[in-house]
């Protein structure tokens, strides 16, 4: 049995005990680099242990805090990366895929920068999905490290693409992780595993130094134990960068304290009849018996648009630019995913029109989601339909249709780049966790926030933990 | 893009043709079913954004601006 003495304290706990002298950043350093070099790695979430660069800071920010500089919530706090966010000091930035594997730059990412500059400590680049899963995969055994594995059950698929984030998080391997989502692989993760993921509105991120995988579509945000401390991250990466053209002028404040915690107004969708696994759609009503001690909650019907295609038409066209070379040239064959190999040949074959008129609807959705939401401080919906596929099965044979393994609302909230917290709701078949996802409209992270708290107040989910 | 049982769609077969001009060598039959099922998918979605209207003066979602240095 692993030593779990801090694996499942949240941000604020180990701040706690860092302010009291209970621990000390080295110590915290040196402990989740263990967890990640032998729980992390049981379960393919590890690509690189940054050990070196990791305890320089983790020596720096107990100098700092030593002599009263307090860099605030995340000083001392060790946390992962997805491997698609560069690095620089000779760290491999691999993009998941083996083609890659030797590739580093000489900058760090903005995420990665800014987390610097709030004490946070880099303590390892985690596990992908190749090339954020944009190639159209169909299993598991789709990264450079192996199919990720669920801290749950290791027979089942951790989620992806951001699957180490997703999977060392869940197993207290490190107090928090980064992901991104183009569509579905911050939430979808969070959901598998157990965990608090949240998917900020686009822009509110800088996406310098992230892997393009689709420049309309992607975007960063944080993986923790609770909501509460999504937010604490995402106030130390949110922000405007002039170098990413694409990040919303606002300032970002998380300020829980200004916040809510009932009187709220929450819309449901309506579901078809097995649109969900049966523990899912049970655990899905308990939780809204839980929420409606703090929320009215009514109905709400989606406008009605083809979000799909729009979604995919957009992301293989973008994807097809972003990886021309290396889709044309036969690299791809060298991705563990055999079913990728040639597939994406398809992306290169979207009409220029197609894209456009893509583009024409999504402004057309965005204002129409935006006036549905709008009274509204969240819209409440599973934030998958199944429980993680064993991790021997292809997705198309385990979620029978595609809204089994992407529920239209995923396709909304990433067309219209709008925020979205999953947190864990409880627990499905073969003992898997199943989440709920709170969407709203675009800057609304705080009161998605909020009404998670409320939620996670009142339940014990996001406090259970696996047996790894 | 419904087709019958049999009955192969013109415009995959001329798009699959360009795959072939310019990746015949790379495809096995495995692989070239993986690229029409592919291109399939786009012409179907082709066919479900042809059928939103769209009037001339809706613009697309991303914005053009023009760009002058310091």
């Amino acid at each position: 049995m692993a030593d779990d003495r801090f694996a499942f304290l949240s941000i604020r706990e180990l701040g706690r005990m860092l302010r009291v002298g209970e621990t000390t950043p080295t110590e915290l350093a040196d402990y989740f680099l263990n967890r990640l070099d032998t729980v992390g790695r049981r379960l393919n979430a590890v690509v690189t242990l940054t050990r070196e660069r990791a305890m320089d800071e983790a020596r720096m920010a107990e100098r700092e805090l030593a002599r009263g500089h307090d860099r605030g919530p995340l000083h001392g706090i060790p946390y992962g990366a997805k491997d698609l966010l560069a690095t620089a000091g000779g760290i491999p930035t691999t993009w998941g895929a083996t083609p890659f594997k030797d590739q580093q730059f000489d900058r760090d990412g903005a995420v990665i920068e800014r987390l610097r500059a709030a004490g946070a400590v880099l303590v390892a680049k985690l596990s992908m999905v190749e090339l954020a899963g944009g190639m159209g995969y169909d299993q598991p055994n789709a990264s450079i490290t192996g199919p990720g594995l669920n801290p749950w059950n290791t027979e089942a698929w951790s989620g992806g693409s951001s699957s180490g984030s997703g999977s060392a998080v869940g197993a207290g391997a490190v107090p928090f992780a980064i992901g991104t989502e183009t569509w579905g692989s911050i939430t979808t993760p969070a959901s598998y595993c157990g965990i608090s993921g949240l998917r900020p509105t686009y822009g509110r991120v800088s996406r310098r130094g992230a892997m393009a995988l689709c420049w309309t579509l992607d975007k960063l945000g944080p993986m923790c134990r609770t909501a509460d401390d999504c937010g604490l991250v995402l106030h130390a990466i949110a922000g405007h960068d002039p170098e990413d053209e694409t990040s919303l002028a606002l300032a970002y404040r998380y300020e829980p304290e200004q916040a809510r915690s009932s009187g709220f107004r929450l819309g449901v969708l309506q579901m078809a009849e097995g649109e969900t696994q049966p523990e899912v759609g049970q655990n899905y009503n308990a939780a809204l018996d839980v929420l409606r001690a703090v929320a009215t909650i009514e109905e709400v019907t989606l406008p009605d648009f083809p979000y799909g295609p729009v979604t995919e038409t957009i992301l293989r066209a973008e994807a097809a630019s972003a990886f021309d070379t290396f889709i044309a040239s036969g690299k791809i064959a060298e991705l563990a995913a055999t079913e990728t190999h040639v597939a994406p040949l398809a992306y290169r074959y979207v009409a220029a029109k197609d894209y456009i008129t893509a583009l024409r609807i999504r402004r057309q959705i965005v204002r129409a989601v935006d006036a549905a939401f709008a009274q509204y401080d969240a819209i409440v919906c599973p934030t998958t339909n199944a429980v993680a596929s064993p991790i021997t099965t292809r997705f198309s044979e385990y979620f029978k249709t595609p809204a089994g393994r992407r529920p239209v609302i995923g396709a909304v909230g990433n067309v219209a780049g709008l925020p979205a917290i999953s947190v864990p709701s409880g627990f499905g078949e073969r003992g898997l966790p199943t989440a709920i996802e709170f969407v709203g409209r675009a800057g609304t992270e705080n009161a998605l926030l909020a009404v998670a708290r409320a939620y996670q107040e009142r339940t014990d989910w996001h406090l259970q933990r696996p047996t790894v | 893009m419904a087709e019958q049982q049999g009955e192969k769609n013109p415009a995959v077969e001329q798009l699959m043709a360009v795959v072939e001009a310019e990746f015949g060598e790379r495809l096995d039959e495995a692989g070239r079913e993986k690229v029409r099922t592919g291109i399939e998918r786009n012409l179907s979605n082709t066919a479900a954004l042809a059928a939103y209207v769209l009037a001339n003066g809706d613009e697309p979602g991303t914005v053009f601006r023009a760009y002058r240095g310091e």
